[in-house]
């Protein structure tokens, strides 16, 4: 008996990290990469490495320190802002996606990308 | 013709019945052949074939799936062979030979775990870039016809990055990269791999 309480307190403690990981990640990577790919964002973003656009993983060390940076990326995905690409000034696409929940998913790991 | 008195040589008709039947029969094996080996090779161009190796079906098919060559408006697919198997005879069994040495690596489990194949994922990611490069391209243009993409029905945006790319020399693969399957972390875009296009 005191074996198995000792089990099931080691596994407790095995899980918190675990747990505590999940939720301070705040997404799931394979519905962002899903999310990500059908809005057409690796056109013009690749995740380390640069395209037309700037990639993801520059864009999360701009803004991971800012402490108003998750606003701001939620603003430039949801606002059609006016960017500049080679010299032009085109619309930014919004994201689309199943609501706020889906966005800030991506924003998440979007900020966890300069972490790694 | 009956033999004659003076000659102990078979009479000539006789090879004519042996070597006729002979040939016909070659023919039809060779026929079979020909037609077995065109099945087996268009098999191994399915999809099905593909996955069969969970390294292919659980890493890059999976991440593939939902993708614009997976799923869009029309319905049109490109499979795996669509993009990594060319088209024409010469290039596609050059192709499926190095295949049987990827067969290698399957048996030795050089891929076989996640893990395994994101370490490896940045080296086979390079291999196809260096042979999309080298080849302009040639899978994207067996479907993609630049010269068929209407300026109605393409985006601006679309035919300015277009032209951009063409009058800077570039070929489909330096642009749309990390697009079908996973990006792979390393450091070099496939414009930066030092490979000359061939066109």
């Amino acid at each position: 008996m005191k074996k198995v309480a000792t089990l099931l307190l080691l596994f407790a403690c095995a899980t918190v990290p675990l747990q505590a990981l999940s939720a301070a990640e705040g997404f799931n990577k394979f519905k962002v990469k899903r999310i990500v790919s059908k809005n057409k964002c690796f056109k013009c973003h690749a995740i380390e490495r640069e395209k037309v656009g700037p990639a993801y993983v520059n864009v999360s060390k701009k803004f991971n320190e800012d402490p108003e940076g998750r606003q701001k990326i939620y603003i430039h995905l949801t606002t059609s802002p006016k960017i500049e690409v080679e010299g032009r000034e085109e619309t930014h696409v919004n994201l689309k996606s199943g609501g706020d929940g889906d966005i800030n998913e991506v924003i998440s790991w979007l900020l966890s990308l300069a972490q790694k | 013709m009956p033999p004659s008195a003076f000659s102990d040589q078979k009479p000539h008709g006789s090879r004519w019945r042996f070597g006729l039947p002979a040939l016909f029969v070659a023919m039809i094996v060779g026929a079979l052949l020909t037609w077995g080996g065109s099945e087996v090779v268009a098999w191994t161009n399915t999809e099905a074939f593909c996955i069969t190796c969970h390294e292919m079906r659980d890493n890059v098919y999976a991440e593939y799936q939902d993708t614009i060559h997976d799923q869009n408006r029309t319905g049109v697919r490109a499979i795996c062979s669509d993009c990594h198997v060319p088209r024409a005879t010469v290039p596609k069994m050059i192709r499926k030979v190095k295949a049987t040495f990827e067969l290698y690596g399957h048996f030795t489990g050089k891929i076989d775990t996640p893990e395994k194949f994101e370490a490896h994922r940045y080296d086979m990611a390079k291999k196809v870039w260096t042979e999309m490069r080298a080849n302009d391209s040639r899978s994207c243009r067996s479907c993609h016809d630049e010269s068929a993409v209407s300026p109605y029905l393409a985006s601006e945006r679309a035919q300015e990055r277009h032209k951009e790319g063409v009058d800077q020399g570039l070929t489909c693969i330096d642009c749309h990269f990390g697009i079908a399957h996973t990006e792979p972390e390393g450091e070099l875009t496939p414009q930066e791999l030092g490979v000359t296009i061939q066109k």
